[in-house]
């Protein structure tokens, strides 16, 4: 066979060798971790909450904080099992959230004092209202999800929680 | 995994310089160039591996972000500069300034990162930071310092005996650290020295014994745990204690939250907590057993040792069902003050299992009213910005009912005009109520009206 014969399978070859790099390797493996399912979560539309909902769970915020959590490990099964369920939740809004966002940081303790770690918080969206500042301890239902969210290579949140309102 | 990612990618390069060998007809020669190529392709990767340049705009980027970020992204940007090591060892030397007051503008996170570089310049600083009381970040400068023992001497031509001399003259300041006014600062203290000393000498011993009566439950449970590992297995008595509180400070879960804490750290010294749940409590079935089999397992642990009687300070209460007023006073620079009024005239201080101290006649009566009055000026419930400065009054208004809270917050710089003068005037109304001359029975008493007088003043001023 003619060497010229082979030149295409060869350009095919080379082609495959620079476009398998090792940082394009890593780029496909980073989105393969990304749809493992409790690792990373691709937010995806979920249900609204409506009212009369009954709760399937019934947690703390304590709870959450005291699961282990490492970046990149798989969370708890009994967090895993929550996904997509509708649950009530005890805790804290944030100090310092503002009035009339859409979202808003629920925690464990009143004062972080210093700095919330990413697992210590439940980010929750409201769908229907706006957030108002409420001092103590309360309950918030919705629709959990857990996994990690991230944004600019930071992850920003591991709990979420879809709401439509604050409690009267 | 990026090995055999690498790996793949060196034999696919091979393959590919192998076969334009193969079809080639130029010869040995380009086969010699061709291996040369791929080995250098190798060591380069190799090199860049062992020594990664630092990308220095990602510096800046993670500085800026541990700065400046939202309160959950700045403690993982500046844990990023840590792996950058020199380069950002001195980017951070250069923004922690000339004093305390300087580094304080860094934020809490990058204090708390200063100690992974093991640079003893940066150690200086946090130790400096530490000495000044208006330094903000006093917590985050001990745990930087705890969870990163000194390992370098503090020059390059320094020798072992130095390094030893600078390591004991760390060990000297942690132990000062053990009486500091900050609760965390203490926690830190307690940690470090357990670390530095796996075989504690007496004089440390008796130190940490006596913070098992420490006024803060943190620094009780870092006691108890270093003097497990010391091999003073009583100590299990303060954990287990921890899990049959079931107290509130009004809103605040102190109980719950001690329970938790301590589960995880009795977890880790007997291996099992025999299916405790701090989410139901003490009294319900399962944790009755639970608590039967644990007291079991620490009394054998112990075995023929001396079983220590718990100081007032560490025993469980509840919740307390009569407190109607309740003033907390959280400064990142005072310390922490949680007092409370009974409707029947007590006053409680403390967290826990509360110092008391009977008050005259319709005292909470008196100032349930004022501060009625003077809340129902408020039109909003916070005033401020999230930070480690924190203060909180809860009413509960009628019997039975929850307490309603006002807040009052911000971070280490000060804000003028903070605190609304209605608030302003409930808290100097309640801290000039505070009876003076006690402390003789329970440090928490101790100069109490002075104490949160000046934690109210360092948070929203006068």
């Amino acid at each position: 066979m003619p060497p010229v014969a082979l030149l295409p399978a060869l350009l095919l070859i080379l082609l495959l060798a620079s476009a398998w790099s090792p940082a394009r390797l890593g780029r496909a493996a980073m989105e393969l971790h990304a749809r493992l399912p409790g690792i990373h979560e691709v937010e995806k539309p979920r249900p609204k909450p409506k009212p009369g909902d009954q709760v399937d769970a019934t947690i703390s915020l304590l709870q959450l904080r005291d699961a282990p959590y490492r970046r990149g490990q798989p969370l708890a099964q009994w967090i895993l099992d929550l996904e997509g369920k509708y649950v009530a939740i005890e805790g804290y809004m944030a100090l310092g959230t503002l009035e009339g966002l859409s979202e808003f940081e629920f925690v464990p303790e009143e004062c972080e004092c210093g700095g919330s770690k990413v697992n210590h918080l439940v980010m929750v969206s409201l769908t229907d209202s706006t957030t108002r500042f409420r001092a103590g301890r309360f309950y918030m239902r919705g629709i959990f999800s857990a996994g990690e969210l991230e944004e600019d290579d930071f992850v920003t949140s591991v709990y979420r929680l879809r709401s439509r309102a604050m409690p009267d | 995994m990026s090995a055999t990612y690498r790996t793949l990618y060196l034999l696919a390069s091979f393959a590919a310089a192998s076969a334009v060998f193969a079809v080639s007809p130029v010869g040995v020669e380009s086969t010699t160039r061709a291996s040369t190529a791929v080995r250098q392709t190798a060591q380069t990767a190799q090199t860049a591996q062992d020594k990664p340049a630092i990308d220095l705009s990602k510096l800046e980027l993670y500085l800026d972000k541990a700065q400046h970020g939202s309160a959950v992204i700045r403690p993982q940007a500046a844990a990023r500069l840590v792996p950058m090591g020199g380069p950002a060892a001195e980017r951070l030397f250069e923004l922690c300034g000339a004093d305390p007051a300087a580094m304080a503008e860094m934020g809490a996170s990058l204090v708390e990162v200063l100690g992974a570089f093991d640079d003893p310049r940066l150690r200086e600083r946090l130790w400096q930071g530490i000495a000044d009381p208006d330094f903000p970040w006093r917590p985050a400068a001990a745990r930087s310092l705890a969870q990163n023992l000194l390992q370098r001497a503090p020059t390059s031509d320094a020798g072992s005996d130095q390094l030893a001399a600078a390591q004991a003259d760390e060990a000297r300041r942690f132990r000062a650290l053990l009486e500091d006014p900050i609760a965390p600062v203490r926690v830190a203290a307690v940690q470090a020295l357990e670390k530095r000393f796996p075989e504690p000498d007496m004089g440390l011993r008796a130190a940490a014994r006596a913070r098992l009566a420490d006024t803060s439950d943190f620094v009780r449970r870092a006691a108890a745990v270093a003097l497990v590992g010391w091999g003073e297995p009583e100590a299990l008595l303060w954990l287990v204690e921890d899990l049959r509180r079931s107290d509130t400070f009004f809103e605040r879960w102190s109980g719950k939250n001690a329970a938790y804490e301590s589960r995880r750290a009795l977890q880790a010294l007997l291996g099992d907590t025999f299916g405790y749940d701090p989410e139901v409590p003490p009294s319900d079935a399962t944790n009755v057993a639970a608590l039967a089999q644990l007291d079991a397992a620490v009394r054998a642990r112990i075995g023929e040792r001396a079983v220590p009687v718990l100081p007032n300070v560490a025993r469980a209460s509840g919740p307390e069902p009569d407190a109607v007023l309740g003033l907390e006073l959280i400064s990142c620079r005072r310390g922490e003050h949680y007092i409370a009024w009974t409707s029947d005239d007590q006053l409680l201080v403390g967290i826990g299992n509360p110092a008391r101290v009977e008050l005259p006649e319709g005292t909470t009566a008196r100032l349930l009213g004022f501060a009625k009055e003077q809340v129902a000026q408020l039109d909003r419930p916070y005033f401020g910005l999230p930070g480690c400065d924190v203060e909180m009054l809860r009413i509960v208004s009628e019997p039975g009912a929850r307490a309603q809270s006002w807040v009052v917050s911000k971070n280490q710089a000060r804000i003028e005009g903070l605190r609304p003068e209605a608030l302003g005037a409930v808290l100097r109304e309640l801290i000039a109520s505070l009876p003076e001359g006690l402390g003789a029975s329970d440090p928490r008493l101790a100069n109490l009206r002075d104490a949160a007088r000046e934690a109210m003043i360092a948070i929203g001023g006068r």
